[in-house]
C-alpha cells in the first residue's frame, strides 16, 4: 500500500514542503529512505520500529520504501520520524486513509514512542501558514513556541500512541490556545541594572545614546574598569521588541536550538558575547549545514566583543559587510542562505597592551606598541563604530555616590521616546534609526547652524580629528537632540558628540 | 658629475671602515684619486692602516665599473653627495671633528641650510607627555627665533622636534643613523618626505646601510658639530642623548638642559646632567637660550581669551593640576551635556586639553 504524509523542512530561516511517500511491498523485509536523507534520517528506521512496537502497534515485516520529495534536496535531522511512523501505520492499514492528509506532521520519536522536542518549529509553521496549511501535529514540548501564531490549529502530541488514537478518532487532542505577545516589561529578568554601576557618567551616557540611535559603540578603558558590566547592562535600556522583531529573533534561535522551550518566544533582546577565539564561521554562520552564527543570533540585539583587538583581524573584517547591510549571506558548495543580522555592536578594548595607559597605574608600553595595538582595528571597521568612549578606572568611578544613579528603566524611557521620534522622522525611508542614515538623509535631517559648523571646523583643525569623523559626529548629534526631544541640532549636541570620538583623536601616542 | 677625487671618496666611503682610518688613509696620498691609482703599488702602506682583510676586499672592486655603479645608484635615488674635497663641504664639520669628519655626506633637500644657524633639539626616544610638551614649546620658540632645528629623526623627541618645526614653517635638518634611502623608524615615512622637500636630510652612511645600534652615537657627533647649541628636552638615565650632551661639551658647544620631575624615570638623565655638569645650562624658558646668543629677548605673548563665569571656575580648578571628568562634574554641579559643551569650547580655544582616561588639564604654553 502507498501513503503520503505532509511535512516541512527548513532551509535557513525559510521552510519548504516535504512529501513523505511511503510504500510497503511484499518482498524481502527491508527499510530504505531515499531523497537525500542524512545519517539521522537513515537511522530513523530503528527509532520508528521500536516506537511503533512499544506503542502497541504492528511493525510490518515487509519491504518499506520511504521517499522524501523533493528528492534532490538534502534533508537533515529527525523531524520526519513521526511522519514516517504514521505513514507506515497508514500504509499497513492500521490508521484509516485520508484523515492524516489534512495535517502537517512534525516530530522526533523516542524508542518508547514518546515524541521529542525539535528545533525550528516556529519558522517551519510560519512557512506552512504561508503555503496555506492550517492543521499541525507537533511535539508537545514545542507547544509554547507554536502558540504565538494566530489562525491555525495546532495539536500538541506527546506520544505516538496519542497521535494514532487521535487519527483513528478514539481520542481527542486539544487545540493549542494561542498566546498574545506582550513584550516582556518585567525588568526583574535582568540580573544587572545601570543604577548598580558607580560613576562612569560618560560611558553610561554614550551607551544611552547608542541604544537610542542604534549606534555601534566601543569602550576603551583599563582592565577591571567595568567595561563588561556596562555592556551587560546594555539590553536593560534597549527598547522593547515588537512582535515582528520577536518572531524574527525566535526563528533564528529556534533553528539554532538555543530557544528556551518553556517560554517559546524570545522576548528580551539577545545579548551575545562570543569569545575572542571565535572562528569566522562561528561568527558569521556556516559549517556544512549553514547554521546561523553569533551575529545572526544577536539579530535585533547586542553583539558584545570583549577585548576587541584580541580577535583575529580576519574575523573582525568579516563583520564589515554585515554591519553595513544587516544581512549575511552564507554561500557553501551545496547551498546559499541568508540570515538577518541587524545587531548593535558593543565592543571593549584596553588602551594599550598592558592596559594601564591613561590610568593611575604606570603604563609599561612604548608609544609604538600602543600605536600598534590601537591600529589593530582597521579604519573601515572603526568607520562603522559611531561612539568611542573612554571608561574610567575604578578610583574615579567611586567618586560619585550611588544615590543619584539612574535606573535602567528611567534611561529606557528616554531611549523609547528618542526611538519614537526617529521612527516618525524617518517614516517612508525604510530605516528606523539615525545610525542607518545615508548621506542624502544626513543632509536632510542633520542640518546644523553656523555656530555649530564653526565649532565642528575648529574641532577638526585644533583637536586633530580625522576626516572620517564628521558624518559620525552629525549622526550622534542628531540622536542626542532626539534624546533631549529637540527638533534642531544645537551646538551643545555637536560638542557632546565630538567628545565621543576618542580613538580618532591622536593623543593616543 | 663628480671629479676623480670625489669618485675616489665615494668609493672609499662605501666600505665599512672607521672614519678616522679613512681620513688617515687619504692623508697618506696627495689626493684621493692618487690612492686609487696606486692602490696595488702601495699595498704595504694601505694594509698598515686598514688591515689585510679589508685590503683584499677593496682591491677586488677597485675599478671604474664598480665606482660607476655606486654613482648610478646614488643618481637613481636622486641623492646628492658632497665630499670633503668640495667647496660646499661644511667648514664646521672639518673644524670641529677634525680627523673624524665624514669624508662624504649624502643628502636630500636644501644643502644651504647647513650654513644657517642650527640648533640641535635632542632627547629620548621614549617620552612622556611632559617631554612632548617641552620639546614642542622650545622647538616652536627656537623656530620663530630664526634657528634651523637639527635632530636625528628617531622616535620620540627627535620626531616631535622635526614635526613641530615644520608645522611652524621653520627649516629643519635630519641627520640619519642609517643610509639616506633607509627610513627608520618606518612610521616616520611622512616626516621623512616632508623634511626632504622643505628641509634637509643628511647621512654619512652609504646607501642601504641598516639602522644598526652603533651608527647612532656616530651620527650624534654630526648633529652636535653642525649646531651652535644643543638642547636636551627629556632623557632617561640610559638615553643616547646623554652621549650627545657629552659630545656637545667636548666639541665646545653650548649645552642646554630642561629639568624634569625628580620622580619621573624619564627625567633622571636630564636632571643628572644639570647636577653633575658645570658647563650645562639649565633652561626653563626660551630667553635662557636667547641671552647666550645675544638675541633680543622675547616678550611672552599672552593670548587673552574672554572666559565666562563657568569657564573661569573650571580653569581655576584645573590650575591645581589635571582633573578627571567626574571630579569636574561633581564640583561644577553642571549637567553632563552642558559641562561637555563648556569643556569642548575651552578645548577648541586651546585653554585646556583632554588627555587619555577622561582627564582634563590646562594647555601648557
Amino acid at each position: 500500500m502507498l501513503s503520503k504524509i505532509n511535512s516541512f523542512a527548513l532551509s535557513g530561516v525559510k521552510g519548504y514542503k516535504v512529501d513523505i511517500e511511503l510504500d510497503i511491498n511484499s518482498a524481502m523485509p527491508s527499510y530504505d529512505v531515499v531523497g537525500l536523507p542524512d545519517a539521522a534520517i537513515k537511522e530513523s528506521r530503528e527509532r520508528v520500529r521500536s516506537a511503533i512496537k512499544n506503542s502497541g502497534y504492528d511493525y510490518p515485516i515487509k519491504k518499506i520504501t520511504v521517499n522524501l520529495a523533493p528528492a534532490d534536496t538534502k534533508k537533515e535531522g529527525a523531524v520526519f520520524d513521526l511522519a514516517i511512523a504514521i505513514g507506515i501505520l497508514s500504509a499497513s492499514e492500521q490508521i484509516p486513509v485520508g484523515k492524516y492528509k489534512d495535517f502537517i506532521i512534525l516530530g522526533e520519536l523516542s524508542l518508547d514512542g514518546s515524541i521529542r522536542h525539535i528545533n525550528g518549529i516556529l519558522p517551519t509553521i510560519i512557512a506552512g501558514v504561508e503555503n496555506g496549511y492550517t492543521n499541525y501535529i507537533i511535539p508537545a514540548a514545542n507547544s509554547n513556541e507554536a502558540s504565538y501564531i494566530d489562525g491555525i490549529n495546532v495539536y500538541p502530541a506527546s506520544s505516538l500512541h496519542d497521535v494514532v488514537e487521535f487519527l483513528r478518532g478514539n481520542k481527542l487532542i486539544g487545540i493549542l490556545a494561542s498566546h498574545e505577545y506582550t513584550s516582556d516589561v518585567n525588568e526583574s529578568r535582568y540580573t544587572v541594572d545601570f543604577s548598580e554601576v558607580k560613576g562612569q557618567t560618560l560611558a553610561k551616557r554614550a551607551l544611552e545614546i547608542g541604544a537610542a540611535g542604534g549606534h555601534n559603540t566601543i569602550m576603551i578603558g583599563p582592565p577591571g574598569s567595568g567595561k563588561t558590566m556596562l555592556a551587560k547592562c546594555m539590553p536593560t535600556i534597549m527598547p522593547s521588541m515588537t512582535f515582528e522583531e520577536a518572531i524574527e529573533v525566535t526563528k533564528i534561535h529556534s533553528i539554532s536550538g538555543v530557544l528556551d522551550s518553556s517560554v517559546g518566544i524570545v522576548t528580551t533582546r539577545p545579548f551575545r558575547t562570543p569569545h575572542h577565539t571565535a572562528t569566522i564561521p562561528s561568527l558569521t554562520g556556516g559549517g556544512s549545514n549553514c547554521k546561523p552564527g553569533e551575529i545572526s543570533l544577536a539579530h535585533n540585539g547586542v553583539l558584545f566583543l570583549d577585548e576587541m583587538p584580541e580577535y583575529s583581524r580576519k574575523t573582525l573584517e568579516t563583520l564589515r559587510q554585515p554591519l553595513e547591510d544587516g544581512i549575511v549571506s552564507i554561500s557553501r558548495a551545496r547551498q546559499t542562505l541568508e540570515y538577518p543580522c541587524n545587531f548593535m555592536l558593543v565592543a571593549s578594548m584596553n588602551p594599550c597592551p598592558c592596559g594601564n595607559f591613561g590610568s593611575s597605574n604606570p603604563c609599561k608600553c612604548s608609544p609604538s606598541e600602543i600605536h600598534k595595538y590601537i591600529n589593530k582595528l582597521s579604519g573601515p571597521l572603526l568607520d562603522r563604530i559611531d561612539l568611542q568612549v573612554e571608561v574610567d578606572s575604578i578610583a574615579y568611578s567611586d567618586l560619585r555616590s550611588n544615590a543619584n544613579a539612574e535606573t535602567s528603566i528611567d534611561i529606557k524611557k528616554r531611549v523609547e521616546i528618542a526611538r519614537q521620534i526617529q521612527r516618525e522622522r524617518l517614516k517612508g525611508t525604510g530605516i528606523f534609526t539615525n545610525s542607518q542614515m545615508n548621506n542624502r538623509q544626513l543632509k536632510e535631517f542633520c542640518v546644523i547652524d553656523k555656530k555649530s559648523d564653526n565649532l565642528l571646523e575648529a574641532a577638526f583643525n585644533k583637536l586633530s580629528l580625522s576626516a572620517r569623523a564628521s558624518t559620525r559626529i552629525l549622526k550622534v548629534a542628531r540622536t542626542i537632540a532626539d534624546i533631549n526631544q529637540e527638533t534642531d541640532i544645537k551646538i551643545q549636541h555637536v560638542s557632546e558628540a565630538i567628545q565621543y570620538r576618542s580613538l580618532d583623536r591622536k593623543y593616543w601616542e | 658629475m663628480y671629479n676623480n677625487d670625489e669618485r675616489a671618496l665615494i668609493w672609499l666611503n662605501s666600505f665599512n671602515i672607521s672614519t678616522i682610518k679613512k681620513n688617515y688613509l687619504i692623508n697618506n696620498f696627495i689626493s684621493p684619486y692618487e690612492m686609487i691609482e696606486d692602490f696595488e703599488d702601495c699595498k704595504d702602506i694601505i694594509c698598515n692602516v686598514i688591515g689585510e682583510r679589508n685590503y683584499s676586499i677593496m682591491k677586488n672592486v677597485c675599478n671604474t665599473e664598480y665606482i660607476d655603479k655606486l654613482i648610478s645608484d646614488i643618481d637613481a635615488k636622486n641623492v646628492s653627495v658632497i665630499t670633503n674635497c668640495s667647496d660646499d663641504y661644511p667648514v664646521l664639520l672639518s673644524d670641529v671633528l677634525d680627523d673624524d669628519a665624514p669624508i662624504v655626506l649624502y643628502y636630500l633637500g636644501d644643502i644651504s641650510l647647513i650654513k644657517t644657524q642650527c640648533f640641535a633639539v635632542v632627547g629620548a626616544r621614549r617620552i612622556t607627555r611632559y617631554g612632548r610638551d617641552v620639546t614642542e614649546k622650545f622647538t616652536r620658540d627656537l623656530t620663530t627665533s630664526g634657528f634651523t632645528i637639527i635632530s636625528g629623526m628617531a622616535r620620540g623627541v627627535d620626531s616631535v622636534a622635526h614635526t613641530e618645526c615644520l608645522n611652524f614653517e621653520g627649516k629643519t635638518i635630519a641627520v640619519l643613523g642609517s643610509g639616506i634611502d633607509v627610513v627608520y623608524p618606518k612610521e616616520n615615512r611622512d616626516l621623512y618626505c616632508r623634511i626632504a622637500t622643505t628641509g634637509l636630510i643628511i647621512s654619512e652612511f652609504p646607501l642601504g646601510t641598516e639602522p644598526l645600534p652603533y651608527n647612532f652615537p656616530q651620527r650624534n657627533r654630526i648633529i652636535t658639530a653642525l649646531s651652535c647649541g644643543v638642547l636636551v628636552t627629556e632623557a632617561g638615565m640610559k638615553s643616547g642623548s646623554r652621549i650627545s650632551a657629552n659630545l656637545a661639551i667636548d666639541q665646545g658647544k653650548e649645552l642646554f638642559v630642561v629639568p624634569g620631575s625628580i620622580f619621573s624615570e624619564q627625567c633622571k638623565g636630564c636632571n643628572h646632567l644639570i647636577k653633575s655638569n658645570d658647563n650645562c645650562v639649565m633652561v626653563t624658558g626660551i630667553n635662557d637660550i636667547l641671552e647666550k646668543y645675544d638675541i633680543k629677548k622675547r616678550q611672552e605673548i599672552v593670548h587673552a581669551i574672554q572666559l565666562d563665569f563657568v569657564e573661569q571656575a573650571i580653569v581655576l580648578e584645573l590650575e591645581q593640576g589635571k582633573m578627571h571628568f567626574e571630579e569636574i562634574l561633581s564640583k561644577s554641579n553642571l549637567e553632563v551635556g552642558v559641562l561637555l559643551t563648556t569643556l569642548m569650547s575651552l578645548e577648541v580655544s586651546k585653554v585646556i586639553r583632554k588627555i587619555p582616561g577622561n582627564f582634563y588639564e590646562l594647555q601648557p604654553n
